[in-house]
């Protein structure tokens, strides 16, 4: 069971004690049915914390506080006892995809978005782009580019 | 369980140091044990300063120099941040808090999230009033912006609560506090944000 201090309020949530989405998913289904499993939302960015204050989406009133080696990923279960399991959603956050023509270019791409301090990941012949903010900065950003290097975004996957 | 890490960035001369001297005796006042990495371009200069000021014993305040672009170990690279606040852990387990001061850098500074939980960013009204407007990625991403040295804006022609206005619009729902180092005002409401958001005591 989670090393969780539980007051009227607020609950502090110190540890992961498995998934939702592996280990852990047929205990907690098995609450779910009950009505006693609570999720917390979190964004792409904020899933980089250790420390968290949140609300559950029934309202409950958390206090994440992780050890420093543990990452919080989608599915995380950070409270389970036997009438209530609560489990982080990280959400997977709107992304821009990039698509360079040509070598170059995707040299170009690349050395321009580091120097803009973007998270990116790299896949087979494009760039995926995360958004921490409005997709109108990002796009001002490229248009100064385009005159540098030929490549496209990728509509069908933002 | 862990101190909380809590980064203090912004310009050069917007206050950062001035203010972690303000928000010493507060800490200290509500019982929160609090230690203190300084960065530095090529000297221990904040470093030395607080540890002239006696607030922290000296052995609570470590000097980093970074050597280059300040943000540089904030961000890209935080190693020699993360290793001295591990340090401070090990030797000092009753700490509460670790306040990371950035070196002077511009609007584009930022802290990386695998060095500190929260972060707040420094501007003053004697930078500019326009510094909001220009969007800077420390001034929109920060958990807490602070312009400080509320009490000088009528001699540097701003308008403060214009800027304040404009700080609200480009961060949406995120908060803003004006305060004055040099007249202690609004730090126990930073005090109060830090409790509630990231110290949870």
């Amino acid at each position: 069971m989670t090393a969780a201090s539980i007051s009227t309020k607020v609950m502090k949530l110190t540890s992961i004690e498995g998934s939702f989405n592996a280990d852990l998913h047929d205990i907690v289904h098995a609450l779910e049915h009950k009505g006693q499993v609570e999720f917390v939302h979190v964004s792409q960015a904020d899933a980089a914390r250790k420390r968290l204050r949140a609300e559950t989406d029934k309202g409950r009133e958390v206090q994440i506080v992780l050890p420093r080696s543990a990452s919080i990923k989608d599915g995380a279960v950070v409270h389970l006892s036997e009438d209530l399991a609560i489990v982080l959603r990280v959400d997977t956050g709107a992304r821009m995809v990039l698509v360079p023509h040509d070598i170059q270019s995707a040299m170009r791409l690349g050395h321009w978005c580091g120097n803009l301090h973007w998270k990116v990941e790299f896949n087979a012949g494009s760039m995926s782009v995360q958004l921490d903010g409005p997709e109108g900065q990002y796009r001002a950003r490229l248009q100064d580019l385009e005159s540098l290097a030929d490549f496209h975004i990728d509509e069908s996957a933002s | 369980m862990t101190a909380a890490r809590v980064g203090i960035g912004g310009p050069v001369g917007c206050g950062k140091t001035a203010l972690i001297e303000q928000l010493l005796p507060e800490l200290a006042r509500l019982g929160i044990e609090t230690a203190v990495i300084t960065n530095d371009l090529v000297t221990d200069e904040d470093a030395e300063r607080l540890r002239k000021g006696g607030q922290l014993p000296a052995n609570r305040i470590l000097a980093v120099q970074a050597g280059a672009c300040p943000h540089t170990v904030i961000r890209e690279d935080p190693t020699l941040n993360m290793a001295a606040a591990d340090r401070l852990e090990a030797e000092f387990p009753e700490l509460d808090l670790i306040l990371i001061e950035s070196g002077g850098d511009n609007l584009a500074s930022t802290f990386s999230l695998d060095l500190v939980d929260w972060w707040m960013f420094v501007i003053d009204v004697a930078g500019g009033g326009d510094i909001p407007r220009k969007n800077g990625p420390g001034v929109l991403q920060c958990d807490l912006l602070v312009i400080n040295k509320s009490d000088i804006a009528p001699h540097v022609d701003v308008d403060l609560d214009q800027m304040i206005a404009d700080a609200k619009q480009v961060r949406g729902p995120k908060p803003v506090l004006a305060v004055s180092c040099r007249e202690r005002s609004r730090i126990a409401d930073i005090v109060s944000q830090l409790r509630r958001d990231v110290i949870f005591a």
